[in-house]
């Protein structure tokens, strides 16, 4: 009987195996194949459903020998499955296995880590990195070891009596001490590793400005006198997207805000409210039944919002906040310094840029500015990531060492570049949140940036529009747009 | 069989009607029950969730034709929407932190152990003691009503990071959504007070006996911490919460200033800090993982000195590093925020502490190698995922140290890293503590036994699917992969982690339907199990002297006295390899290596806990509860 038992759950286990990794296999394949035809899909997915009914079915079988072995034994008073006897082979089986794996997934996924040192600071990182996985894998290997060999060596045997042994203080102060010391050298080598990445620059380093929205980032760069316009979020506009202290851009703001209040004042007014509030209720009575579901349902939501007092409070915060915005804006304009802190024109030389360029070899001060929500901008290759938090400015320093060029001919890649994508959830595409990073020579550099016009012109005659278009049609903020929409 | 199961219902003294019995009940032993269902139940709602994304994480272009027929505008064509995708995420950690692994885990077994492995006949307060489940209970009811609003639940991450959480114009989630988050936190916050204000109490004063505090059980001296932490955290969280709220609702900016929203406009909100929220946060979430994981630990010592058959090594030093862990965790919450901007100096004072934290968890673990060793160790079911635990704890531990290191943190931050770290370390571990009460106080719960075999069955698949599921991840993690990624189609060498994906959630659903297994064991065996012995696990503690299919007020006659400590197992001068700690005996602590004590309880030890203040305490609870009690 014991046997039996025994032969056919190694039997059912075997072809739940083969069964399981046929599923994955098929699976791999229709995602390697990617571009189905629709009968190709269509037998996968036949046989996905055949494999799960036949997985389901094992399952359930092996479910039940497990049940109706513990009711024989509950009934006949004799243990079938001793599982004191199992349990410590089964233990020592998954550490030979499982060290294994993990020792084949070091090597063969391990070549996949990013250990490129394309940023100065890279490879003391790498060195930090290597010094605690050789710590932590000491240890890995050896705890685990001990721990399934320990559970396979004394495992219970017949008229065995445990070892009492309750404490050993000097034992105690050794494995204190030793966690100890290795932790404090991780300190120490950590606390150098942070503070050489973090200190303050020697020099003054090349600033570029990073902005990122919902769903997108642009870069902003100084320009000959080697300063930013100040930019707010006071400003911000359809034609001036990072809020650059552009004065005519700022004036058509104030201008159109005011349009704006104008019309919602009229809007609140409670007879216009209420006459609004009529006439769609009319339209629906009317033809509510000759519309789409799709526009009876959108004028059922208008309704139903104005019902609910949410129109009302909606018009109300609008107000408030755009009441506010000029207000503030006003404020900034009438401060004693506006003209030298603000409206001193180093704007008018600023470049906006819809990709980051470094030059090789040169320190460079990233600085963040967000326009919505925290983003994180986040470099793989280059080991950088800094929050962008609205709000408050966050930088990082650090200087590129490998040009793109060199990048693709070491990946034999004539296409490759390097992103900063967005590491903070933000948002519906926050997965597709990136904008290119391009590492160049000094001349390289020099090159794109004589094509560069800088995106405000001082004198309006001289405007040019055909930039600011550029920005706001930016390819990838109209895909993520799309796909925001989906 | 069903009459087996009913007649010890008619033993009882005091015939109550169903409600007050099963549903408002005010018995510790029932709460507890109703805590680890509803545990359970939000644990297979997380488990389905997260089954959903890995999904769409395997199979990004696939359209599941059942996923648009059940999540409607949620998964048009059968592809779950990026928003959605959030929203489960979210909801995911938010089921899993705070329902399953705090709740159900501390909630249940708290509840269970702290009266009986005390020797006190309930809670010091049985009223909050209920209010605290059904304030939890109507917490889990807000919460998982937010999936049926049309705006979606909350998707902010569990986090929940203003300002994302805080526009309702930045994503759909943080509308209504984001306000049922916020109300089921809120009373969750009230829940988890309530009952750790009681369980403070009672363990500090309602101990039997001779039960001082260097011979309660390590899962005492864990609840005990585990709520201590709890009381002190908590608070904060719902302040921050609060703030939020305000910020959402009336207009105050905690944490808004400089957002910009297109159709909006400028926002009105200036003047606060995003960070702010993270800092109040953290200031929770870092202690919130010990709340997780010390339960998990304290039931792991027990079940670890239960089956081998030995005291558990080094009593004094397990305590000692509970208590180091407790007092280090309220100061390392920084190393969240390596990279929001913070000071590197402050950076540097968080790495310190953070490294730290991982010399009492090392001593932790050695003691359990140590209790191992030499053993006579039974495999119960208990006892393999106990085991389990102390293999995901060194794993996900050690992983640890590369995170606490702001310098590594930098490349490591918000990846799969992260993702692989805490499920192993906190998740798993958590879960398997979880599981390994559950199989050990079966029993003393419900009165019947679980199937082993299917214990056994399901251990194996749980542990090998858990390992083949987040292993793989440190490497993604390495490899630069973001986590909450809805594709890995932002860069082109995220593409070869495609089967690595696919692998992952055929071991993740292996793993979840491995979970019916235990499922139909846990709930069968209510009725169906064969019934227990009073001391299935020949274990110390006092909880198996109190009659086995639990009465009111737990033992008939006085309560027990104590004579030893708890983990007196296999003494030489004792032909059973166990000795109960009620069991009068002339000497007190035995102990091979090291000098007798004094022998036998005197007086003046027991001072905490005479007889008189219990005496006090039952006819206050009598009189204004109208608690019968035999």
């Amino acid at each position: 009987m014991k046997r039996i038992i025994y032969v056919l759950l190694g039997f059912v286990g075997l072809t739940a195996l083969t069964v399981s990794f046929n599923f994955a296999d098929l699976n791999l394949a229709q995602v390697a194949q990617s571009t189905d035809t629709s009968t190709a899909s269509d037998m996968n997915s036949t046989i996905n459903w055949l494999l799960i009914l036949v997985s389901v079915l094992i399952g359930a079988i092996i479910f039940l020998i497990f049940d109706i072995t513990n009711l024989t034994s509950r009934v006949t008073g004799k243990q079938i499955m001793d599982w004191n006897k199992i349990s410590p082979w089964m233990l020592l089986l998954f550490m030979i296995l499982g060290l294994a794996g993990a020792f084949w997934e070091f090597f063969y996924h391990g070549k996949y880590v990013i250990t490129e040192e394309a940023t100065a600071h890279a490879s003391e990182m790498n060195t930090m990195f290597n010094a605690t996985l050789f710590f932590t894998g000491v240890v890995f290997v050896i705890v685990q070891f001990v721990l399934f060999y320990f559970t396979f060596k004394y495992r219970t045997q017949p008229g065995k009596k445990a070892v009492y042994y309750a404490h050993n203080n000097r034992l105690e102060i050794v494995w204190t001490a030793i966690p100890f010391v290795t932790m404090a050298v991780l300190v120490l080598m950590g606390m150098r590793t942070w503070s050489n990445i973090t200190k303050p620059a020697d020099s003054p380093p090349e600033q570029i400005e990073v902005f990122a929205y919902q769903f997108g980032w642009n870069a902003r760069y100084p320009g000959e006198d080697k300063k930013f316009g100040a930019a707010s979020f006071n400003y911000i506009s359809g034609t001036n997207p990072l809020g650059l202290p552009v004065e005519r851009e700022i004036e058509t703001l104030v201008n159109d805000l005011k349009a704006e209040l104008e019309d919602l004042y009229v809007k609140v007014k409670p007879e216009v409210f209420e006459a609004n509030y009529e006439a769609l209720k009319q339209e629906m009575e009317e033809f509510g039944l000759t519309y789409t579901d799709k526009k009876r349902e959108g004028l059922e939501a208008k309704i139903e919002r104005i019902e609910s007092g949410e129109a009302m409070e909606d018009l109300k915060a609008a107000i408030y906040r755009k009441e506010k915005q000029i207000l503030r804006i006003d404020q900034i304009k009438s401060a004693s310094n506006a003209q030298e802190a603000v409206f001193n024109g180093s704007v008018y030389d600023d470049v906006i840029s819809s990709e980051i360029h470094l030059v090789q070899g040169q320190e460079v001060e990233l600085l963040f500015r967000a326009r919505d929500v925290i983003h994180s901008a986040w470099i793989p290759h280059f080991k950088v990531q800094m929050n962008v938090v609205p709000g408050m400015q966050t930088k990082f320093r650090f200087t590129p060492v490998k040009t793109t060029a060199e990048a693709r001919a070491e990946r034999g890649d004539d296409s490759y570049d390097y992103y900063m994508i967005c590491n903070k959830v933000c948002g519906s595409a926050h997965y597709n949140m990136k904008i290119k990073v391009v590492v160049e020579t000094q001349e390289e550099y020099d090159a794109w940036y004589q094509q560069q016009n800088p995106a405000f012109a001082k004198n309006v005659e001289v405007e040019t529009p055909v930039e600011e278009t550029e920005i706001l049609s930016d390819s990838t903020q109209t895909e993520n747009q799309d796909l925001a929409l989906n | 069989m069903s009459t087996a199961a009913h007649a010890h219902h008619d033993d009882h003294h005091h015939e109550q009607s169903f409600i007050s019995k099963y549903i408002f009940s005010m018995d510790h032993k029932i709460i507890a029950r109703q805590f680890l269902i509803t545990g359970i139940i939000m644990g297979c709602i997380g488990v389905f969730l997260s089954v959903l994304f890995r999904l769409q994480l395997a199979w990004p272009d696939t359209q599941f034709g059942i996923l648009s027929s059940v999540l409607g505008s949620f998964a048009k064509d059968g592809v779950l929407s990026p928003e959605y995708y959030m929203a489960l995420v979210t909801i995911h950690g938010t089921i899993m932190v705070f329902y399953v692994l705090t709740a159900g885990l501390s909630g249940t077994f708290s509840n269970l152990l702290i009266p009986l492995q005390v020797g006190a006949r309930d809670m010091a307060s049985p009223f909050m003691n209920m209010l605290s489940y059904w304030f939890f209970f109507l917490s889990s009811v807000v919460l998982l009503s937010s999936f049926f609003i049309s705006t979606g639940p909350a998707s902010a991450g569990w986090t929940v990071y203003p300002p994302l959480s805080a526009l309702p114009k930045a994503v759909p989630g943080s509308g209504l959504g984001m306000t049922l988050w916020l109300t089921a936190i809120a009373l969750f916050i009230v829940s988890s007070l309530l009952g750790g204000i009681n369980y403070i109490s009672t363990v500090l004063n309602m101990r039997t006996k001779g039960l001082s505090m260097n011979r309660l059980p390590l899962t005492i001296w864990a609840f005990l911490l585990t709520a201590i932490l709890g009381l002190l955290s908590f608070p904060v969280l719902l302040g921050s919460a609060l703030l939020l709220i305000f910020d959402r609702s009336f207009g105050t900016s905690f944490y808004l200033s400089d957002i910009y929203l297109p159709g909006e406009g400028a926002y009105a909100n200036v003047g606060g800090s995003p960070i702010l929220y993270q800092h109040l946060f953290w200031f929770l979430g870092h202690p919130e993982v010990y709340i997780i994981i010390m339960p998990a630990l304290g039931i792991t010592s027990e079940v670890i000195a239960t089956n081998a058959r030995k005291p558990i090594f080094g009593y004094t030093a397990m305590v000692i590093s509970l208590i180091g862990i407790s007092v280090l965790s309220f100061l390392v919450w920084g190393h969240h925020m390596f990279i929001t901007g913070m000071n590197p100096f402050l950076g540097t004072m968080f790495m310190f502490i953070t490294l730290i934290i991982a010399v009492p968890s090392a001593v932790k673990t050695f003691n359990y190698l140590a209790t191992l060793w030499k053993g006579n160790l039974q495999f119960t079911p208990g006892m393999m995922f106990a085991i389990g635990l102390v293999s995901f704890f060194v794993t996900g531990g050690l992983t640890g140290i590369f995170l606490a290191n702001a310098a590594l943190d930098i490349s490591l931050h918000d990846t799969y890293f992260v993702v692989a770290h805490f499920h192993l370390v906190m998740g798993s571990s958590a879960i398997f503590g979880m599981f390994s009460g559950i199989y050990h106080w079966y029993p003393r719960m419900f009165g019947r036994k679980l199937n082993p075999s299917l214990g056994h069955l399901h251990f194996w698949l749980t542990f090998v699917s858990a390992y083949l599921v987040f292993f793989p991840m440190h490497f993604q993690g390495l490899a630069g992969v973001p986590r909450r990624y809805y594709m890995f189609t932002v860069l082109p060498e995220f593409e070869i982690w495609g089967n690595v994906n696919v692998l992952i959630t055929v071991a993740a659903i292996i793993g979840s339907v491995a979970q019916i297994i235990f499922l139909y064991n846990f709930f069968v065996n209510i009725w169906r199990g064969e019934k227990s012995e009073q001391n299935p696990w020949k274990s110390n503690t006092l909880e198996w002297t109190s009659p086995i299919e639990g009465i009111h007020g737990n033992w008939d006659g006085p309560t027990p006295t104590v004579y030893r400590g708890p983990y007196e197992y296999s003494r030489p001068d004792r032909e059973e390899d166990f000795y109960p700690q009620n069991i009068p005996g002339d000497d007190d602590d035995f102990d091979g290596h090291s000098p007798k004590r004094k022998a036998a309880p005197s007086e003046k030890e027991v001072t905490p806990t005479s007889k008189d203040k219990e005496v006090v305490y039952f006819s206050l609870l009598k009189n204004l509860f109208g608690l019968n009690r035999a």
